[in-house]
């Protein structure tokens, strides 16, 4: 196999051109790796923080009502199903938090603090107190992180709450720490609290409800739809705007990589049109020495292709160090779903970039190894 | 003696629009174990008949027989397999690869016959040693000499034992003491292994040691001289010299 020999001297007597080469299939890899781990990252930790930070199943009220009025009765009923870990009536509203002059719009949520523990494991992002305090304390309520610092609220303060007509006392007993844009919105109340500030009585506005098996979501809220007139929807459902929009998304994505592709395939041509402008000589003493049309294309393709696994391997060693890096970099939850970006670097993703990659090399080389092997000998030797 | 390149009538055009007849109704037999020289002035058509002989290049009319064979219109591939096989190329400049020592340039056409590479090393290690290069064996052509590399190069067009060896000018870049040594060099090889010499030169004094002198002048061969013991002879018996 003379034709690797050649290349490989080929190769090896250009490192300048080739490294540039190299350097940019790299980052062509490089950056498609890191997008598509973004994206991937991304929507591990949407489905997580859905999973994890949002009831598994959640029943609304009847279709006709505005509240859960009979919800000890659907607590009872969800919990015969042995899936359920957790049934969590909760009474979810809007309010005016006030501390000195500070005002801001808040989200309560009234639950009773062991179910709502269970539901959303509420007590391990607590940053300071402890959420079973309301079990005891009626006026006590645990506020976002994000929410006590817009507020100037210290530990142990008293702030008010205000629905319509409404105003209640609490004292903030703990503060929580999501990692969520909630953090800025959220106050968690005792349940009976929550219901002296929306002044219905004793209902509830939905009820969470955790599962041991996430995927069998769709299953328990069929179940709970057929036994009850309420309306309960599994987490996949509430999600599937979200999980379209990743889909849109991924196809969008596609279109850039496929961009990245086509210029990192030019600069290789590009790379190789040079080369073989220079050899222009040595192509037609290799046709005298009796080097056929197929070989002289063979030894640019085999060029052109040597190329793509270090550019491969390279890309995937820039991809990992961008990761970590990214990983490093604190985002604000609220325009992204967590504090920090991941990025879900996948063997599998970088195999098949990589083979891409490769594959663009190779289709980069076709048409300058092509030129390559019609050159006129007579005319090739004679070139200076 | 048998002939190994017949030539019928051949003419080559060049270009569309304003033609230029590089050659010209050009007849000539070559037999097979003979050191031809070709001389003439530039653009008389020299290096043309050579490209002719040499299958890199198609005559517009006419026809070229190998060895008893017509290979005026073969496939490119087959050119490639012929000129590998056949013909052992030496160009004015040495043209050998800059990347590859002396060794690996003398092996490359037997590579490319696809003969195996430690075969390969051991002839072109053998060439080299014929060649009086047995000590430059690991040298790229930048550590070597003009006339060394152009010993590299006739080494290489003879490493397949090629039946024809064809020099474009091969000492034209050479000084006279490294000019008789190639030459030398290519007059012993053709007495040992009777292989057959084409050389398109402007050196008289080299062309008169050779077996023929062919003049070309606008494309046609004017005159045709043959050696006869120390003298040379024209086809029709003119003394020439």
């Amino acid at each position: 196999m003379f034709e690797l020999a050649i290349a490989e001297r080929h190769i090896l007597g250009n490192p300048k051109m080739v490294l540039f080469t190299v350097l940019s299939v790299a980052l062509a890899v490089g950056v498609v790796v890191v997008l598509i781990g973004l994206m991937e990252g991304y929507e591990e930790n949407l489905i997580e923080n859905t999973v994890e930070n949002s009831p598994h199943v959640t029943v609304d009220p009847k279709e006709d009502e505005d509240y859960i009025y009979l919800y000890r009765t659907l607590t009872a009923i969800a919990e015969e199903d042995p899936e359920v870990v957790a049934a969590s009536p909760r009474l979810v509203g809007m309010a005016a938090a006030k501390y000195k002059d500070n005002v801001v719009g808040v989200t309560f949520i009234g639950a009773d603090p062991v179910q709502e523990d269970l539901l959303l494991r509420v007590r391990e992002d607590m940053i300071w107190g402890d959420y079973y305090d309301l079990r005891f304390k009626r006026h006590a309520a645990v506020v976002g992180t994000d929410l006590a610092d817009d507020l100037e609220l210290k530990r142990g303060d008293d702030f008010r709450l205000t629905r319509q007509n409404v105003t209640i006392k609490v004292k903030a007993v703990g503060i929580i720490d999501t990692g969520t844009s909630l953090d800025q919105t959220l106050v968690y109340l005792p349940l009976e609290t929550a219901q002296d500030l929306l002044g219905e009585g004793d209902v509830v506005t939905e009820m969470g409800i955790r599962l041991s098996d996430i995927d069998a979501a769709p299953a328990v809220a069929a179940d709970l739809n057929n036994k009850t007139r309420y309306k309960a929807e599994s987490w996949q459902e509430k999600s599937r705007d979200i999980l379209d929009m990743l889909n849109v998304n991924s196809s969008t994505s596609l279109i850039f990589y496929i961009l990245i592709g086509i210029i990192s395939g030019l600069g290789i041509a590009n790379t190789m049109i040079m080369i073989i402008s220079r050899r222009t000589k040595e192509i037609g003493i290799m046709m005298a020495m009796g080097a056929d049309q197929l070989s002289i294309m063979k030894i640019f393709i085999l060029e052109s292709v040597i190329l793509g696994p270090p550019s491969a391997l390279l890309g995937g060693g820039l991809a990992y160090v961008a990761a970590k890096f990214i990983g490093t970099i604190e985002v604000p939850a609220e325009i992204y779903i967590a504090d920090r970006m991941t990025v879900a670097l996948d063997l599998g993703t970088f195999l098949i970039v990589a083979v891409c990659a490769l594959l663009i090399n190779f289709l980069a080389g076709i048409y300058p190894a092509y030129k390559a092997s019609r050159l006129d000998p007579v005319e090739a030797i004679a070139t200076e | 003696m048998s002939k190994i390149i017949e030539i019928k009538k051949m003419r080559k055009v060049y270009g569309d629009g304003v033609e230029l007849m590089a050659l010209d109704d050009v007849d000539l037999t070559i037999e097979e174990g003979e050191v031809l020289s070709i001389v003439g002035p530039s653009g008389s058509g020299k290096s043309t008949l050579l490209n002719m002989i040499g299958l890199l290049d198609t005559p517009s009319d006419g026809e070229i027989w190998l060895k008893g064979q017509n290979i005026t219109h073969v496939s490119s591939k087959e050119r490639a397999r012929l000129r590998n096989k056949e013909l052992g190329f030496i160009f004015q400049y040495h043209h050998l690869l800059p990347e590859f020592d002396a060794v690996e340039n003398v092996m490359m056409p037997l590579l490319i016959a696809g003969m195996d590479k430690k075969e390969a090393r051991e002839r072109a290690i053998a060439l080299l040693g014929e060649v009086g290069l047995g000590d430059r064996l690991k040298n790229k052509p930048n550590q070597l000499s003009g006339g060394q590399n152009q010993r590299v190069a006739v080494a290489r067009a003879l490493a397949g034992h090629p039946s024809i060896v064809i020099g474009d000018e091969p000492t034209g870049n050479l000084d006279s003491k490294s000019s008789d040594m190639i030459y030398e060099l290519l007059r012993k090889l053709n007495r040992q292994m009777n292989q057959t010499f084409i050389l398109v030169t402007h050196d008289m004094n080299m062309a008169e040691k050779t077996d023929r002198i062919l003049r070309l002048v606008d494309g046609r061969i004017v005159s045709e001289m043959r050696r006869e013991g120390d003298r040379f002879v024209s086809r029709d018996l003119q003394t020439a010299d």
